[in-house]
């Protein structure tokens, strides 16, 4: 059952304030009865219910800085991704040269193996040296 | 959006969702959470210009909608009932704040949701619509519904609240 005042009837029991008609159709109406009953209990609820919010500022001051932090996180993303690009880049380069190279001579491409292993080391210990000081 | 316009903002918001958050949850440390999180992702976007009460409504949806990614990851289990969930209340009326969120607790998450918004922030269908995403023709049934489911807990543990006309 529903009736068309009951949203009145909700108005009247949050302010506390029963115009007369309202007073004497709500004494009549049971689905406004109903209605009252349960809004009572929800403001009820709302009035015991945990209120204690942390400070503005504080909030504030928590958001200023995971938005800096995230921006952060966001701005390092393109950075990571070009130095495995060029990491895989250099490994593909270094795979076709030794072929080349082993096409033309076996000592050429010990030479260029060596020479890979050597130049991969320091680019390996340079990008760890890099990510250690982020 | 400014700090100043910040704080005005906040201490208009804070309690009343706060207590929003700690009655459909049950759990008034889950809420700060929520809460926090919800100012945050309001001040992260880059949102168009709004009057206090549209800016109220995105609130109230995103904290709803972070309150329900909760339950669902969930399945929501209501959280045992302690101190920190009764809040500030004087002692004696923690035993009533736990006995009022055992009945919320009898009805669903979205329903508690409908009913807190309808009843205490005395919100139209429209304005429940937009801060719950649910669509403005379902609210009117949906509300009813759990309306209903309460009164008839209510009237069942002998706890109907008089705040009548009389
Ligand atoms: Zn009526």
């Amino acid at each position: 059952m529903t009736c068309p005042r009951e949203q009145e009837v909700i108005h009247a029991v949050r302010s506390g304030q029963w115009a007369e008609g309202l007073r004497a159709h709500f004494a009549e109406c049971e689905a406004c009865s109903e209605t009252a009953m349960v809004a009572g209990f929800m403001l009820q609820a709302a009035e015991t219910a945990e209120t204690a919010a942390p400070e503005a500022g504080f909030v504030w001051w928590k958001s200023q800085l995971r938005a800096r932090r995230e921006a952060a996180v966001r701005a390092e993303k393109p950075i990571i991704v070009a130095e495995r690009a060029v990491a895989v880049a250099a490994l593909l380069v270094g795979v076709w040269a030794a072929a080349w190279f082993s096409s033309e001579s076996p000592a050429l491409a010990v030479a260029a193996v060596g020479g890979l292993i050597l130049a991969g080391l320091t680019a390996g210990s340079a990008l760890l040296y890099a990510w250690s000081r982020k | 959006m400014t700090e100043v316009e910040f704080r005005e903002f906040y201490g208009a918001t804070a309690k009343p969702l706060k207590a929003y958050l700690s009655r459909i949850t049950g759990n008034a440390t889950l809420a700060d959470d929520l809460l926090q999180e919800s100012y945050y992702r309001m001040l992260r976007v880059d949102l168009p210009s709004m009057d206090p009460s549209q800016l109220k409504s995105y609130l109230y949806r995103t904290a709803t909608n972070l309150a329900r990614d909760h339950f669902r990851a969930t399945k929501f289990q209501p959280a045992p009932l302690n101190e920190a969930t009764a809040g500030e209340a004087a002692s004696s009326d923690i035993g009533l704040s736990a006995d009022i969120q055992q009945v919320l607790n009898e009805i669903k998450p979205n329903e508690r949701q409908l009913v807190w918004l309808a009843y205490v922030e005395g919100a139209s269908h429209r304005e429940i619509a937009e801060m719950t995403g649910v669509k403005e023709a379902s609210v009117r049934p949906l509300l009813f519904r759990a309306k209903q489911k309460l009164a008839s807990i209510l009237r069942e543990r002998g706890l109907a609240v008089e705040r009548s006309a009389r």
